[in-house]
């Protein structure tokens, strides 16, 4: 299982760049990059802020998917 | 470009460890060499280099102290014992620094026995003990900067 995100999306979406959204849930603008390009699987709490920062549910916002074998 | 400099890299680390080096040397040296009194060109180097490491010590500082005015929220501690290069501001810095150094663990489960064995095969000098353990330090901070290398890359805004 492989963790998705449309953070990225959301944020464009709403006119932010990475470091605004870092302000937002309290976290620094790399960090942000590194959620957006896959690279980290933010805990549940970050996964919680930025969906409430996006104006996004959560399940909308991460989702996973089956990798394949 | 900047950030190949930031008092978050270790590149302060490996000169600090060069610095040192040049200073074990030249003692090293010092000792082995010279019987003569006063100023030989070993001792002036030794000078020299101790004159470098106290102006290395005190831009350092200032580095980090203009760090902390510009961060208050994550101050760096000039007398602690944590070093600067470690990233912990946030999980995913936290996350970054994890993955660093268990590259470095996993380098000095291989680098250390090697270097053991290789001190006593080849019954290292002084200056070749000095040397392995300098190439050792400058392999634990080159492999901890490449681990921490995507915090560094991530310059500009997407």
């Amino acid at each position: 299982m492989t963790l998705h995100n449309k953070v990225r999306q959301a944020r464009t979406q709403l006119g932010l760049t990475q470091s605004e959204l870092g302000v937002k849930v309290s976290v620094t603008r790399q960090t942000v990059a590194f959620i957006e390009k896959g690279e980290f699987a933010p805990s549940v709490a970050l996964a919680l802020r930025l969906a409430k920062a996006l104006n996004t549910p959560i399940n909308e916002l991460f989702w996973l998917e089956e990798t394949a074998q | 470009m900047k950030q190949f400099f930031s008092i978050k890299s270790p590149l302060w680390q490996i000169l600090a460890a060069t610095l040192l080096y040049v200073v074990v040397l030249l003692i090293t040296y010092d000792k082995q060499h010279s019987t003569a009194e006063g100023f030989t060109p070993a001792r002036i180097g030794m000078f020299v280099a101790a004159a470098l490491a106290i102006l290395y010590s005190i831009i350092y500082t200032m580095a980090i102290t203009r760090y902390n005015k510009r961060n208050p929220h994550d101050k760096l501690s000039i007398t602690g014992v944590k070093p600067a290069e470690i990233r912990d501001e946030d999980e995913g810095m936290r996350m970054i620094t994890a993955r660093a150094t268990e590259r470095v663990y996993r380098y000095h489960s291989f680098a250390l026995p090697l270097s053991m064995v290789f001190i006593a095969l080849s019954d290292a000098s002084a200056y070749g003990v000095s040397t392995i353990l300098f190439i050792l330090t400058l392999g634990h901070y080159l492999t901890f900067w490449r681990g921490v290398w995507p915090a560094f890359r991530e310059t500009s805004e997407e």
